[in-house]
């Protein structure tokens, strides 16, 4: 019963979101959605560090960054199709995480967290203060605007929204798909432990340095296609934009708004929070610069005062009480 | 029991040192632990027993000295690969993965052995019904009592198919009706199982009744071994344990 009551929800959630596109034709209400998906995806990508492995990564950002970089200059200066572009910045980003998490994972608590913002800001300064990476010219602060070279779905250039909506909503699904899988398997079960006893699961024979890098790696795989997806929708990309700290936050925020260590928990918080972000900027970004934000802030604090373990958590608890009443 | 001339080594020490700075914990300890024993490890707060598990663990390589494992030089590897050989451990103080089920903790053990998570399950079900908390096993570590806790921490050690078990103080803490149901599972374990063991056991009425032979730290060195019997005659033995002008009555 509750099997079959599992795959309605999905048959209706799989219908909502193909059709979608179709029921919204006002691009702006597209956008909305497009950034929802996009901040789920990030979220579940930083759960399966953050929150199945437990480690409070703060700078999940710098490879969000790294994807958008490498992929735009290799399609901006070499013609290289994003697509392929964003499996290389990827690697880039993994590699770097594999190093980085080789000296960091050493440090344990807050002083991890605030190491992986260290590399963020190192990485962020070093582009910003840079005309030439590589070879290539970023041209620092300014950054890079991707050209139009024509609606065609190898260059992932579209004149409408529809297509990068769909694009995210794969890589959505995809990335629910990685997160899903991971938490069922054994290396669901390693993590889970190292979230808790990192002494206790080494001497269950598991090689807890190995596995952390692991799950670090495709965190940071996963993000850097996120961050690479971005560039080539807003079609520019520059330090402040996709190496911002405020970002790595925002992403570490959805995930534990929404219940770390859950598969749903950051993909609810998102959809509820990321749209709210939005909507407060369009009702009160004209009018009183700031006060969105001031609004927003006060809805974090309300939930985290309320709800400290997180969304998911919290009304899947209260669901199982009512299910348990109704007997 | 396997008789005495079959009888293989399970685990060879050679004068371990273990040095902390200028503090020296275990200083030139030299054991052995034949397959199917259970070998008693005992001495005062500090006399460096934990230390010397630890380092036959793996969670520190020791100073100099050397460990072997069937056969296998093992010093300073690394506690995941001790375990995947076949040494496990429980810890003195529990470490339960509180964010888990009782039979979810037992799984993380069981998957050192198995191949998929299906079968890690079967294993670690199996394993809960033997330490008994079959009954248990659907409820969060968070919520099992001092004696549970023992008991998982027995699971999930024995989940990941040790051929040598280490058991540092499983009895500490527990009134005497329950550690009596430890002793009874420990033999059970060796004796069903045919797993090798060394305890480490504060509560004298329970390591001599469990062990074959007993080591006697005191300060970092061995200063007795022998039968519990012989042990516990022991003037060495009984100045350390119970003090210069004190003897034991029994």
């Amino acid at each position: 019963m509750s099997r079959n009551k599992k795959w309605i929800w999905f048959g209706i959630g799989a219908v909502f979101s193909i059709t979608l596109p179709m029921m919204v034709s006002n691009p702006y209400a597209l956008q909305f959605f497009i950034n929802m998906l996009l901040f789920a995806y990030l979220a579940t990508g930083w759960n399966i560090i953050g929150g199945y492995a437990g480690q409070m990564a703060l700078g999940n950002g710098v490879y969000f960054g790294i994807g958008a970089y490498v992929s735009t200059v290799l399609f901006v200066y070499e013609n290289l199709s994003p697509w392929v572009g964003m499996v290389l910045g990827g690697g880039v980003a993994a590699f770097i995480a594999l190093l980085m998490g080789r000296m960091t994972f050493r440090l344990s608590g807050s002083y991890f967290s605030l190491s992986t913002v260290a590399v963020l800001h190192v990485i962020r300064l070093f582009v910003l203060s840079s005309n030439r990476l590589f070879g290539y010219e970023t041209r620092g602060a300014q950054g890079i605007y991707v050209p139009w070279r024509g609606q065609s779905f190898l260059n992932m250039q579209f004149e409408g929204k529809t297509e990068y909506y769909y694009i995210i909503l794969a890589f959505f699904v995809i990335g629910l798909f990685i997160s899903w899988w991971i938490k069922t398997s054994r290396m669901g079960y390693y993590l889970a432990a190292i979230n808790t006893n990192q002494e206790a699961t080494s001497s269950l024979g598991v090689n807890v340095m190995g596995m952390k890098l692991k799950a670090s790696c495709i965190s940071a795989f996963m993000t850097a296609l996120g961050g690479s997806f971005y560039a080539q929708f807003i079609m520019m990309v520059d330090p402040s934009r996709v190496l911002g700290y405020d970002l790595s936050v925002q992403i570490m925020l959805y995930a534990a708004i929404g219940g770390r260590g859950t598969l749903a928990g950051p993909v609810i918080a998102a959809f509820l929070l990321a749209p709210l972000n939005d909507l407060l900027r369009a009702v009160f970004g004209t009018t009183v610069s700031g006060l969105s934000l001031v609004f927003y802030g006060l809805a974090l604090m309300l939930i985290i005062y309320f709800i400290p373990q997180g969304i998911w958590p919290y009304v899947s608890e209260k669901l199982k009480e009512m299910k348990g009443s109704a007997k | 029991m396997i008789a005495d001339k079959e009888r293989r080594t399970v685990l060879e020490a050679r004068n371990i040192v273990k040095q902390f700075g200028g503090l020296t914990a275990v200083n030139n300890v030299s054991m052995h632990v034949n397959e199917g024993e259970i070998v008693g490890l005992i001495g005062a707060n500090g006399a460096g027993k934990t230390t010397l598990f630890n380092m036959i663990a793996g969670v520190f390589p020791p100073t100099s000295g050397r460990i072997s494992f069937m056969g296998q030089e093992i010093q300073g590897l690394p506690c995941h690969k001790m375990c995947r050989l076949g040494i496990g451990r429980t810890y003195q103080i529990v470490k339960p993965f509180v964010n888990l089920s009782v039979l979810d903790n037992t799984v993380v053990g069981a998957l050192n052995q198995c191949k998929d998570v299906k079968s890690a399950r079967e294993k670690a079900r199996k394993t809960l019904d033997f330490v008994g908390l079959g009954h248990r096993m659907d409820v969060s570590s968070r919520n099992l009592n001092l004696p549970e806790l023992k008991r998982l921490e027995l699971a999930r050690a024995l989940a990941t198919e040790p051929k040598l078990l280490l058991l540092d103080e499983v009895m500490a803490g527990l009134n005497p009706t329950d550690s009596g149901r430890v002793i009874e599972l420990v033999r059970r374990i060796r004796d069903e199982r045919g797993i090798t063991i060394i305890v480490i056991e504060h509560v004298m009425k329970a390591i001599m009744t469990l062990s074959n032979r007993i080591y006697v730290l005191n300060q970092g060195s061995l200063v007795a071994d022998g039968t519990p019997e012989e042990v516990s005659k022991n003037p060495e033995v009984i100045k350390s344990y119970f003090g210069e002008k004190r003897y034991a009555k029994n």
